[in-house]
């Protein structure tokens, strides 16, 4: 699986999948619409991954303000546990606060993109995120 | 009692008339034997017609026991009595006017006269009035002082509490408007591009209108949220040379001027200051964006930047060959939300200025404003350099 | 200088006797009744004032004091922690506390320390049968080293201490009694509980 996309607000779901479909390579997404869902298909997945021939996304997307587990928590666990910190993540959040970015750099983030409000500049954004994070980008396993 | 006794008494006590103070001698038997002339002044009773009687006919109140039992105390052998001025107001009940009592402390002390195995009671009155009186007074003024210093820190802690709510508000009401706003524009967006074919004209022509209220609905919430961080004194921050600020302008500001197809002259030679970023981009970037954005019809816009260092002010002046202001609302377009002009014409949020302003205010600087009408405006900033070379928010604000 | 048992709870309800007949004085003045008891005493040699008295030697103490002259002599006093003195002074009179002892609640402590006191000595000397010859009450403030000045007196003085609870309503202020009985005048005193606890047996 290419993405895996924690994000709470359906529409803005739809956008990003939208766009992702209308790039130019397609790519495997799995969304999770809650951190708590998002962590525990992470971390349960270490028993299933061997048989099921599943890998680990290779880009995780990642909001900020959900209910529930926030965005910040998830990032947290993600880079304290050993087998997913090397994944990159690319926090994708509508809030350009210097706390969050703080916060969000020390727990580990490899990137901070605010989502623009147009979507023309959203798609543009989309389409750099994939080039950089999936084409460019050597990862350090190879999936 | 004879004729005798009485003037041994009086003979013996009257050096006592020459104090300041009542004094009275008292039989066992609650006989008056000596009153002397303070006294006879506060109460107006004469000796003579108080000497040789008992006390009670005059004072009944002196028979109470509250009275009494202490004043048989002393008779007997026993301790002086303290009568004090909180808890009796008086012994003796004296007037100062016609409405005003004496407020005194009075004593009574048992003693012995000649070889008389008896005991009299000493009666001292002392005037406390005006001490009491200034007291009052001190303890009111003080009991003024420390409320009103509760006061304030009251109202300074309301006002910290008021503020945090506001950020958290603020920001939080950006944050959930932002989310549907994105939706509406995003799908509006694809399709006025994508599906643009299904709509005839017209309705390819209201797709537009929503995208673009999508777009004068986000500015608005940036503009908005910016407003709401000047007040709350979030905008404490990055210390910067003034050169490096015209720099970022210039920078920021190329795709406007492109779009405007304007020109900005930004100082040549810049003054060896800091100021505080936020504060000092906000002021001059909405001064910028409004020269450039109300520009005259098909007149290109030309906005020119200046300052210089006079007397530990700078002044700024940032001018424009725009559409100029009317002096009749020269006030009014510093509130929020105050636009002079419909949407059609000009794209503005109404709130620039007011940001202008606020940050303004929380440098400790003074904005003024000249204008002609289809000539162009000239905004005036003189701010306050504190430490010699730095230009940052004036404590007292925050 | 020791008492026994019964003497000493003799001589302890001689005082409380003394500061209940107080209790009546002040509850004649007061808007809600006052009660008042000492509860224990103890008996000290000047040197052993400082450290047995319990009192801590730096906080400053207000005192009201008289002096007392006859078949015995010494000095009484009741002393409160400051801030205990004007907490006092307020419930006593029903006015808000003052925020320090002005001159105003000088004159109020007098009246206090005039009515304890006089309680007290009126039952001593009762209990002597003799006459006393007393001073004005006099208001001071100062820690409770200086108010006394240890050096001058008798080592053979005896100084008797009792914790003096006032209680009005629910609120409960403390505060000490301490009578100074010059030499010899503490044997008097003795010898006369001793002829009553020998006419009551």
């Amino acid at each position: 699986m290419d993405i895996l996309l924690v994000e709470d607000q359906r529409m803005d779901i739809e956008l990003m999948l939208y766009a992702l479909k209308k790039s130019r390579s397609p790519c495997n997404i799995v969304v999770m619409q809650n951190g708590q869902d998002a962590l525990n298909y992470l971390l349960d997945d270490n028993s299933e991954n061997q048989h099921a021939g599943h890998s680990w996304p290779n880009l995780i997307l990642l909001d900020l303000k959900m209910p529930g587990i926030d965005g910040h928590q998830v990032l947290a666990k993600i880079k304290q546990t050993k087998h997913l910190k090397q994944i990159p993540v690319v926090i994708l959040t509508s809030s350009s606060e210097l706390k969050d970015r703080i916060r969000c750099y020390d727990s580990g983030a490899n990137s901070y993109m605010v989502k623009p409000s147009s979507y023309h500049e959203f798609k543009m954004l989309i389409d750099k995120i994939r080039e950089y994070w999936l084409e460019l980008n050597t990862a350090a396993e190879d999936s | 009692m004879t004729e005798d006794k009485l003037k041994n008494v009086s003979h013996y006590f009257s050096m006592l008339d020459y104090i300041h103070g009542g004094v009275c001698l008292l039989q066992k038997d609650y006989t008056v034997l000596f009153w002397n002339e303070c006294l006879e002044d506060w109460t107006g009773i004469s000796k003579g017609d108080i000497i040789g009687q008992e006390i009670d006919q005059f004072y009944p109140h002196l028979k109470e026991p509250k009275y009494r039992e202490r004043f048989s105390t002393v008779f007997e052998g026993g301790p002086p009595a303290v009568f004090s001025s909180q808890f009796h107001k008086y012994v003796f009940p004296c007037f100062l006017s016609r409405k005003r009592l004496r407020i005194q402390h009075t004593t009574v002390e048992g003693i012995r006269l000649d070889d008389d195995n008896e005991i009299y009671a000493f009666i001292a009155c002392q005037d406390v009035t005006d001490l009491t009186e200034r007291i009052h007074a001190y303890r009111t003024m003080r009991d003024q002082a420390v409320e009103e210093v509760k006061e304030r820190e009251r109202a300074q802690q309301a006002l910290q509490e008021a503020m945090k709510e506001l950020e958290s508000f603020s920001y939080s009401i950006s944050h959930d408007l932002r989310a549907p706003l994105r939706a509406i524009q995003g799908f509006s967006e694809i399709l006025a591009k994508e599906y643009s074919t299904s709509l005839d004209e017209v309705g390819q022509h209201f797709l537009n209108n929503v995208v673009e209220a999508g777009t004068q609905m986000n500015q608005l919430i940036d503009d908005l949220l910016a407003y709401c961080r000047i007040s709350d004194g979030q905008e404490q921050g990055y210390i910067i040379p003034l050169q490096q600020l015209f720099e970022k302008i210039h920078r920021q500001i190329s795709n406007q001027l492109h779009e405007q197809q304007g020109i900005l002259e930004l100082p040549g030679i810049t003054p060896d200051i800091y100021v505080n970023e936020s504060l000092l981009m906000q002021i001059i970037m909405n001064l910028i964006t409004n020269g450039l954005l109300y520009h005259r019809k098909n007149i290109p816009p030309i906005v020119k930047v200046s300052c210089e260092i006079k007397n530990d002010f700078l002044l700024l002046r940032v001018n424009d060959n725009g559409i100029g202001i009317s002096k009749e609302y020269h006030e009014k377009i510093f509130e929020v939300f105050q636009r002079l002009h419909a949407n059609e014409e000009i794209q503005g949020t109404g709130i620039g200025l007011a940001n202008v302003k606020k940050a303004t205010t929380l440098l400790g600087g003074v904005l003024s404003l000249e204008s002609t009408v289809g000539e162009g405006s000239e905004f005036f900033i003189q701010l306050p350099i504190q430490n010699k070379n730095k230009i940052d928010i004036m404590k007292n604000y925050v | 200088m020791q008492l026994s048992e019964l003497q000493l709870d003799t001589l302890t309800e001689l005082i409380n006797i003394g500061v209940g007949r107080a209790a009546g004085v002040l509850n004649q003045m007061t808007q809600f009744p006052v009660k008042l008891q000492v509860p224990a005493i103890t008996l000290l040699r000047p040197q052993q004032l400082a450290k047995e008295s319990g009192l801590n030697d730096d906080d400053p103490f207000a005192s009201v004091q008289l002096n007392f002259k006859g078949l015995f002599s010494g000095n009484a006093a009741l002393v409160f922690p400051t801030n205990s003195a004007v907490k006092l002074v307020s419930i006593l009179t029903g006015e808000s506390p003052a925020s320090d002892i002005d001159e105003i609640t000088v004159g109020t402590l007098n009246e206090v320390g005039n009515i304890v006191l006089n309680g007290i000595m009126g039952s001593i000397s009762n209990v002597l049968e003799q006459g006393l010859k007393y001073s004005l009450p006099s208001y001071s403030e100062q820690a409770l080293i200086e108010l006394y000045d240890i050096d001058h007196l008798k080592p053979e003085s005896i100084i008797l201490i009792g914790k003096t609870q006032f209680s009005v309503e629910e609120i409960h202020i403390e505060g000490e009694i301490l009578l100074i009985f010059e030499l010899g005048s503490f044997d008097a005193l003795i010898n006369a509980i001793d002829n009553i606890l020998a006419a009551n047996a």
